[in-house]
């Protein structure tokens, strides 16, 4: 893999992007040009393997070469007609609103969002979408028509993120409305309750869905760069501190790799796949780690 | 809350500024915490945990913090301000006294000058400066000045320190002056050891101003060891050196002569000598001599002087009248001014009158001796007169320079009595044997076991030296005295042309057993056979010279001559050196060294009270009357008698002061005293702070201050400006300081680093 095409999925540069739908497609077409030797391209239509004829298949799908050598009725079967369902899961709350970079959490989620919704549609993959906060605020069912992209992006970029994170009754709900197995990719900052969190994730799983976590965290979350007396106000009403930042550092440090270590350890534990994603990492990295999830989802349905 | 400040900084005012900056750190900690910056934060859950955890740990480490940056502000106040703590005196602080006792060296060497300064304006200088940096700290401080020249009566005694004392300082400095004396540094320092151990309780400091010259230190081990125990009684000393490079000098160490022969007409040599105390050859050295003050129309030139070398010449002076006169010589000025110039009082007279008695009045021995000292009264200067052994028993002695005895058979008791005084005041007496003496009356009466007018018993009877057998032996064999000092060198035919055949031996048991230890007793001549022939002895301040054979050529009973010395040349040489050598003994009226008192005990019967005293007309010539007081005095025979006493010690200046003495009958005399700038001080070279380290130890509260340099004043006052520990505190610190502040900081990777 080249790195020159990288150069283009700087968060710097997709922040330059205003609407979601380029945004979307400058990722995903950087990427697969960074990917034109991946065996994966045009994998949802290359033929998977035989299976013989039942009633109710398509007579179109009937392999009439294998017919004429063994009389015998074989249908092909092709990738795409596993037809992944997978949905969206973005939290839109207010503590998603932080960031220190060009993109806040919350925009490098929706970009993140578009971007494999529209990777996912392209793969003729049906996709959904539901915007949460402490209740669902958008839904959009999981289709895989090519022009069901606008209702995605419309979806995300009407959100006004204002609402407090309550995630299980949120999970609760999409447990009980996607009925039909599939992937489910929370992109969330993940500040919430764990336990709460955990238990609707397990819901979903028990259900029969795929879980996938992507971790949105700000590099200020993650490092704690701060100097000189700060008011740090908190989202979502978490309270207010004027404090020297460095002189907390080291306690904040412990305290949010412990948070990220309790996260990485449930997720093993549960077998969720689990990503830290950093606002300032390149936006492919969702789709990096996407792809590499559906390798694993791959080897798993063949054996 | 003042004194205490100003006693304790040197820069009292800055104190207060100084703690308005103590703020300064809280005012920016406070700042700080109002000026902040807003973030909206997300992950506040974690902040939050953090600050709770870490809370009571951050308010101790920023108090921390917060502290070490005050005492960091502290110290630099501390060291701003100056403070002054002496750690012996901590428990003293409050209410603490410091004196300062200053002894100032004015010694003649302090006139030692180097372009436009001079030693002694140099140590004035420093007492200034101490005294005016006193004024800083009102009523702590106390001062004693000591000028060496006055030890015993000190020109401040612990005087508080304000400014009436510096308007009182400044008028006595301005007027003194530097003594022209060799004084001892440690009498100075003895006076002021006195003074420190009068009061226990305050911190004590000496600080002593001198040259430091080598000659002072190295040879006169006492100083040092004064110093020595002084500071081993917590006394602060400060050696302050005035003078910064030793300078070449040459001095004029001697100017002496025969002046008690000194008579009208007769030409008399002085002797003036020269020594180069620098450490170059001094080349073309011309000293000019003055008579009267008038110069004489010639100049002494001493071409080449080495380093350290001394050379002498002569020149006579003649003098047309009777009278006192002053002879001065002068070289042209260097760095010491007081040695350059030296002075002789010279007391001329018509003649000298020389007494001869001839215990033969029907010889003509004394024709000989007359002939040989006066040939023409005005060729020698002296006058004799020959008289019979009566008159040593009826007229007073006094007037006379010698006493010639020519072969004299026995002498009255009151005559023996007249001559002892005459010999002990000084007078000088010469003894010539010869047929008529009586061996026992000698022996008894004027040998007296040593103690008499004749040296050595005699034997009883003259005795024949033997004819010579060669040529090659003489009769007289002189000795390296200066009496033979003319005869010196190989070849010495006049010595040995005269011819010995008689003389009066000593007892052979005296030289046998008592010769070698009588003391001052001199043999100076011997006989060809080894017999002692003229021999030096003294009796009081006086001389007596024997010669064991005859004055003349007196026959012995075998027709043969006694000698022929009288017949030969040598002879009048020898008369006229014997001249001048016995009357230098008598010499009162010899130069003296400055500083030397002159003590006048006058005949209350002869002399009025009154003394009138001329200074020296190069130091404006000033006219001090004393009055003698009587005292009733007792002399060495038991008679009583009343004398005028006085004595006049204001003899610094160097010159020729002018005694005049009221005689009861209304007449005046006249004396001259001359006073000469002690050799001693003309030798500049300095001892180096090394040297002056070795001989004193390295105790810390010797301190010794380089020429120059006034910085040690300010806040070495009344105890020593801690400095050096103020800066290691404050290094201490500020590493503190930053470590912590590091510690609690936070530093993000380097960009190569994290990459």
């Amino acid at each position: 893999m080249t790195q020159d095409y990288r150069k283009f999925l700087l968060p710097e540069a997709i922040s330059r992007i205003s609407r979601l739908e380029i945004r979307a497609r400058s990722i995903v077409e950087g990427f697969l040009s960074g990917l034109h030797r991946s065996p994966f391209f045009g994998q949802s239509v290359e033929f998977a393997q035989h299976r013989e004829y039942a009633p109710g298949d398509d007579v179109r799908n009937i392999d009439w070469k294998v017919w004429s050598k063994t009389d015998k009725y074989y249908i092909k079967q092709y990738e795409e007609d596993t037809n992944l369902r997978t949905t969206l899961l973005v939290d839109v709350s207010e503590s998603m609103q932080f960031g220190s970079g060009p993109l806040n959490k919350y925009e490098y989620g929706c970009t993140a969002a578009a971007a494999l919704a529209f990777l996912l549609l392209k793969q003729q993959d049906a996709v959904g979408l539901i915007t949460f906060d402490d209740a669902i605020r958008s839904r959009v069912p999981a289709l895989s028509k090519r022009n069901h992209l606008n209702a995605l992006l419309t979806a995300l970029a009407t959100e006004k993120p204002a609402q407090k994170t309550d995630v299980f009754d949120v999970l609760k709900e999409v447990a009980e409305t996607r009925s039909k197995k599939g992937t489910i990719i929370l992109i969330s900052d993940l500040f919430v309750n764990r336990e709460s969190l955990f238990k609707g994730l397990r819901l979903l799983q028990y259900r029969g869905h795929d879980i996938m976590l992507l971790h949105i965290l700000d590099d200020q979350e993650l490092d704690f760069d701060y100097a000189g007396t700060t008011r740090f106000e908190g989202m979502e009403e978490t309270g207010e501190l004027v404090c020297d930042p460095r002189s907390l550092r080291e306690g904040y440090l412990n305290a949010m790799h412990e948070f990220l270590n309790e996260i990485r350890r449930r997720c093993a534990k549960n077998k969720f796949d689990y990503q830290t994603i950093r606002t300032s990492e390149y936006l492919d990295a969702v789709l990096a780690h996407y792809l590499n999830h559906r390798i694993g989802m791959q080897q798993s349905i063949r054996q | 809350m003042e004194a205490w400040l100003t006693q304790h900084f040197v820069n009292s005012a800055l104190v207060y500024t100084g703690a308005a900056m103590v703020a300064a750190p809280i005012i920016i900690h406070l700042i700080n915490r109002f000026q902040y910056k807003r973030v909206h934060f997300a992950a506040m859950e974690f902040l939050l945990q953090s600050q709770q955890t870490n809370q009571r740990r951050v308010l101790l480490e920023q108090l921390l913090l917060l502290l070490l940056r005050i005492l960091v502000i502290i110290c630099l106040l501390m060291l701003i301000a100056r403070l002054i703590l002496d750690p012996n005196q901590l428990s003293m602080f409050h209410g603490a006294k410091s004196h300062h006792v200053i002894v100032l060296d004015d010694s003649g060497s302090m006139q030692n000058v180097w372009g436009e300064q001079s030693a002694f304006d140099e140590g004035l200088q420093v007492i200034r400066k101490i005294a005016a940096e006193g004024t800083n700290r009102p009523n702590t401080e106390k001062m004693s000045l000591i000028i060496l020249s006055r030890a015993d009566a000190p020109l401040f005694l612990q005087r508080d320190i304000n400014e009436e004392l510096i308007n009182e300082l400044d008028a006595k400095l301005t007027n003194l002056t530097c003594s022209h004396q060799s004084l001892d540094l440690n009498q100075g320092l003895e006076a002021a050891a006195e003074l420190l151990n009068e009061d226990r309780a305050v911190i004590k400091t000496l600080h002593l101003i001198s040259d430091f010259r080598k000659s002072d230190w190295q040879e006169k081990k006492g100083v040092a060891d004064t110093i020595k125990k002084l500071s081993k009684s917590d006394t602060a000393i400060n050696l302050v050196k005035t003078v910064p490079d030793s300078q070449p000098n040459l001095a004029i160490t001697e100017l002496s002569g025969a002046t008690e022969v000194a008579s009208v007409d007769v030409p008399l040599r002085l002797r003036v000598s020269i020594k180069n105390f620098g450490d170059q050859v001094a080349q073309d050295v011309r000293v000019a001599a003055f008579v009267d003050h008038n110069k004489l129309p010639m100049s002494i030139v001493f071409d080449k002087i080495e380093a350290g070398s001394e050379i002498s010449q002569d020149f006579d002076v003649v003098f047309n009248k009777p009278d006192l006169h002053e002879i001065n010589v002068s070289l042209t000025n260097d760095a010491l001014g007081g040695d350059n110039a030296r002075f002789l009082a010279v007391n001329v007279k018509p003649s000298n009158p020389v007494l001869i008695i001839d215990g033969n009045p029907s010889g003509n021995e004394w024709m000989y001796i007359q002939t040989a000292i006066a040939p023409d009264a005005s060729t020698t200067g002296f006058a004799p007169s020959v008289e019979s052994v009566d008159y040593l028993r009826r007229h007073p002695l006094s007037q006379f320079k010698n006493i010639y005895l020519l072969n004299v058979a026995e002498l009255p008791l009151d005559a023996v009595a007249a001559l002892e005084t005459f010999v002990a005041d000084g007078g000088g007496l010469i003894w010539f044997a010869g047929p008529s003496i009586q061996p026992a009356f000698y022996n008894d009466k004027l040998y007296k076991n040593g103690k008499g007018l004749f040296p050595a018993p005699l034997e009883v009877s003259p005795r024949d030296l033997p004819a010579r057998e060669t040529n090659t032996t003489v009769d007289m064999q002189v000795s390296d005295h200066p009496l033979f000092s003319v005869f010196a060198g190989q070849d010495n035919p006049l010595i040995e042309a005269v011819t010995i055949s008689k003389y009066f031996p000593l007892s052979q048991k005296w030289l046998q057993t008592e010769a070698q230890n009588a003391s001052g007793v001199n043999i100076i001549a011997t006989l060809r056979n080894q017999a002692p022939f003229i021999i030096e002895h003294r009796l009081g301040k006086g001389r007596i010279i024997t010669c064991l054979t005859t004055a003349g050529p007196v026959m012995t009973n075998e027709g043969e001559p006694w000698n022929s010395w009288a017949l030969n040349p040598s002879f009048i040489v020898f008369q006229l050196e014997l001249q001048k050598y016995l009357v230098q003994s008598r010499s009162h009226d010899q130069a003296e060294i400055v500083g030397q008192p002159i003590a006048f005990s006058l005949d209350a019967a002869s002399f009025s009270d009154e003394i009138e005293i001329q200074t020296p007309i190069s130091q404006g010539e000033r006219t001090v009357r004393l009055k003698a007081t009587p005292e009733q005095t007792t002399d060495a025979s038991g008679n009583d008698s009343l004398n005028l006493m006085t004595v006049f010690r204001e003899t610094d200046q160097p010159g020729v002061y002018s005694v005049q003495l009221k005689r009861q009958d209304q007449t005046v005399e006249s004396q001259m005293y001359a006073f000469n700038f002690p050799v001693s001080e003309s030798n500049l070279a300095l001892a180096s702070s090394d040297e002056l380290r070795n001989e004193m130890g390295n105790s810390p509260l010797i301190q010794i201050q380089e020429p120059g340099e006034f910085q040690w004043i300010q806040g070495q006052e009344a105890g020593r400006e801690i400095t050096n520990s103020i800066l290691v505190i404050l290094f201490l610190l500020l590493i503190c300081e930053q470590l912590l502040a590091y510690r609690l900081s936070y530093h993000p990777k380097l960009a190569g680093a994290a990459a």
